[in-house]
């Protein structure tokens, strides 16, 4: 029974949360549209229940009413709770009066959680479109960075395979794998051995290739050169130029 | 845009950068076949026969085909590690540095202090190799052949072989007739050394596998005879004596026998001879010219070549079965094999045909390809270097100016030994 009373005015607080939550999310986006009115709607609604108490200002900010109403509740149900006790013909309409109040306010609550809902789903509609709208050109972006990327892969491979003396103790199945730093301007910082090829004048002719062929071609767009900064190349002499 | 649109993007951003691009794996498969570029900073003393040091060593690793080096002619040049500005030496082009210094001790002797330096080492350790030798002023050359050695061993992983030496027959010409002398020197034809000094001509001189004795042919009344010489004492002792030819020795990997030509029995085939106590066995037969054998690097079996199928080719005997098998193919003239020490391939003097010169020529045993590493002319007598990697033989550009050159497998290198005032022939390479 309480907390039947106490349930009405609860949602209507939470909704009104929300409604400003999202007010406040898309502030500017939506500040002239259908929102706003809602809000008011809110406080006029707010003023009815106001009614016995002292006058309200309907100039007053949102966030002030949101605390007047919280308080207003619990002093309506405390009202109601004593004058539930000693029954009093003259207290009847009173409750009635309180009654139909509150049935008006539970259906223009009604109406007002509807509009919300259709407008929460709005909303996400907007932001899903807004999303895949996103997504495609993230796509394009990432196809057009990637054909950067690609340029570049085969200009840094063919500066290395000019520096590259392949010493004549390898042989086509060894290979050796590089972990190189590069500056954003192409320069060889440091070049590790991830994986030796057991051959060290394999090995070493590979380290000194990359660090000969500094600077490496790199793109200047920092999107399409930031996976340059980890790059990995595997050498293995399969064919033997000049 | 607002800022839950910003805000969006950014980590759609974050999203493909983390994930799909965070990496460039690249794979290179394509690399030069150059010669590496090397260069030696003059070792630092104030002894003048000390200065010739670097230019030996220097010149050896150009030798090899594998380096193109080069003495430093910078005014200040580094001695010790510390002094070493590695980014200077790259920028000039280089791979490696070699740096020394020489201590004279006195009484004649040195002390060689030798660094390489990997001028694109890692980390902080550049230094590949150094090394200290005591010498005398006598062992000056040798020194730096070592340090040759060294070097070419840590940058190619094969054996150097500048301390290796050659074996030669130099033809004299003087008012008595020729002199023909048996040569023993340095890989590049310095410090010669007569071991044998003859008015009748002397062939095919050949390095046991031990180094210790030299095989050759020469002449007596009765006709050609096969002789060791033993380099330490100049003792000689007869092989082979017999009616008609005896020639072509070569040496079996045991140093316990030779496979020597004879023709005691006609046409000339192909025996083994076994020393101490000699012994003969005759391993071909037949009416057909078999000639200059040489073992396979195993000593299984023996190469040499015959025109028992009418142009001289290379064949092959297994020495267990006796079953022979044709090896070269390609050209109308296939002579004087020698095996390579990894038993990979062949060294020939080749000719094609409608042609009257000779190329030198090697022969992958596996795949049966020809390559030839000289053009055509008055070729001879190839013979591969110990690690395999060179090939030593005799050339006339002139028809009568007998020389010995060197080419490199990879053909980078090819080059004349300084030798004049002779007509030289069959070099053989030791091992």
């Amino acid at each position: 029974m309480l907390n039947a009373v106490y349930k009405k005015p609860f949602i209507g607080s939470v909704i009104f949360h929300l409604a400003l939550l999202i007010i406040f999310c898309v502030s500017i986006h939506f500040q002239s549209s259908s929102y706003s009115i809602m809000a008011t709607q809110d406080i006029v609604h707010a003023t009815v229940m106001n009614a016995p108490s002292p006058a309200p200002t309907p100039s007053v900010a949102p966030p002030q009413k949101i605390e007047q109403k919280k308080v207003e509740p619990k002093e309506v149900a405390k009202k109601i709770e004593q004058k539930k006790t000693p029954p009093k013909p003259v207290v009847k309409p009173e409750k009635a009066l309180k009654q139909t109040v509150v049935k008006v306010d539970q259906k223009k609550q009604k109406e007002i959680k509807k509009k919300t809902e259709a407008r929460l789903q709005e909303l996400a509609k907007i932001k899903k479109e807004k999303e895949a709208k996103e997504k495609a050109l993230a796509a394009a972006e990432a196809a057009r960075v990637d054909g950067i990327v690609d340029k570049y892969k085969s200009r840094i491979l063919a500066s290395i395979a000019a520096e590259w003396l392949i010493p004549s103790s390898a042989d086509k199945t060894m290979s050796c794998q590089l972990l190189v730093q590069l500056s954003s301007k192409g320069e060889v910082l440091n070049v590790q051995v991830m994986q030796s090829s057991q051959n060290v004048q394999l090995d070493r002719s590979a380290v000194a290739a990359v660090y000969k062929a500094s600077p490496l071609p790199v793109p200047r767009e920092q999107a399409a050169f930031e996976p340059f900064k980890r790059l990995i190349i595997t050498m293995r002499p399969e064919t033997l130029m000049g | 845009m607002n800022f839950f649109v910003k805000g969006f993007i950014a980590s759609l951003f974050f999203c493909v950068l983390s994930t799909a691009t965070a990496e460039v794996r690249l794979e290179l498969t394509q690399g030069q076949d150059a010669r590496t570029p090397i260069v030696v900073a003059p070792f630092s003393n104030d002894d003048t026969s000390v200065a010739a040091l670097s230019r030996i060593i220097s010149d050896d690793l150009n030798h090899s085909g594998r380096f193109r080096s080069e003495v430093s002619q910078a005014r200040k040049v580094p001695h010790v590690v510390e002094e070493v500005d590695q980014s200077l030496f790259q920028a000039a082009g280089y791979d490696d540095l070699v740096i020394g210094q020489v201590k004279t001790l006195g009484a004649g002797r040195y002390q060689i202090n030798y660094t390489l330096i990997d001028l694109f080492g890692q980390g902080t350790n550049p230094v590949l190799s150094t090394q200290r030798y005591t010498v005398t002023r006598t062992q000056l050359r040798q020194a730096a052949h070592t340090i040759a050695n060294d070097i070419y061993y840590q940058l190619t992983g094969f054996k150097g072989f500048f301390t290796s030496h050659l074996t030669y027959v130099s033809v004299q010409k003087s008012p008595y007739g020729k002199r023909y002398k048996l040569i023993v020197s340095d890989y590049d034809g310095f410090n010669p050394q007569t071991l044998v000094d003859s008015n009748v001509p002397i062939m095919s001189p050949r390095w046991s596998p031990d180094n210790k004795v030299i095989a050759y042919v020469t002449f007596n009344q009765k006709g050609s005879v096969i002789y060791n010489v033993e380099l330490a004492t100049g003792k000689r002792e007869k092989i082979a004596d017999y009616k008609g030819v005896n020639g072509a020795p070569a040496w079996a990997p045991d140093g316990h026998h030779l496979a020597l030509v004879l023709s005691k029995s006609g046409s000339p085939n192909i025996y083994i001879a076994a020393l101490h106590p000699q012994s003969l066995i005759r391993i071909t037969d037949g009416r057909h010219i078999d000639n200059e054998p040489a073992y396979a690097t195993d000593g299984r079996s023996i190469y040499f070549t015959s025109n028992r199928r009418g142009t001289p080719q290379i064949y092959r005997m297994n020495l267990s079965g006796g079953d022979v098998t044709r090896i070269t193919e390609v050209g109308d003239y296939n002579a004087s094999v020698g095996v390579s020490p990894q038993a990979d391939q062949i060294v020939v003097l080749h000719r094609l045909p409608h042609q009257s010169l000779f190329s030198i020529a090697t022969m992958d045993l596996k795949t049966g390809i020809m390559k030839a590493l000289t053009s055509s002319g008055l070729n001879q007598s190839p013979s591969y270097a110990p690690n395999g990697q060179m090939i030593v033989y005799a050339t006339d550009q002139r028809g009568d100016s007998g020389r010995l050159a060197m080419v490199s497998l990879n053909g980078k290198s090819s080059w004349t030994l300084p030798l004049q005032g002779s007509y030289m022939q069959e070099p053989d390479w030791s091992h």
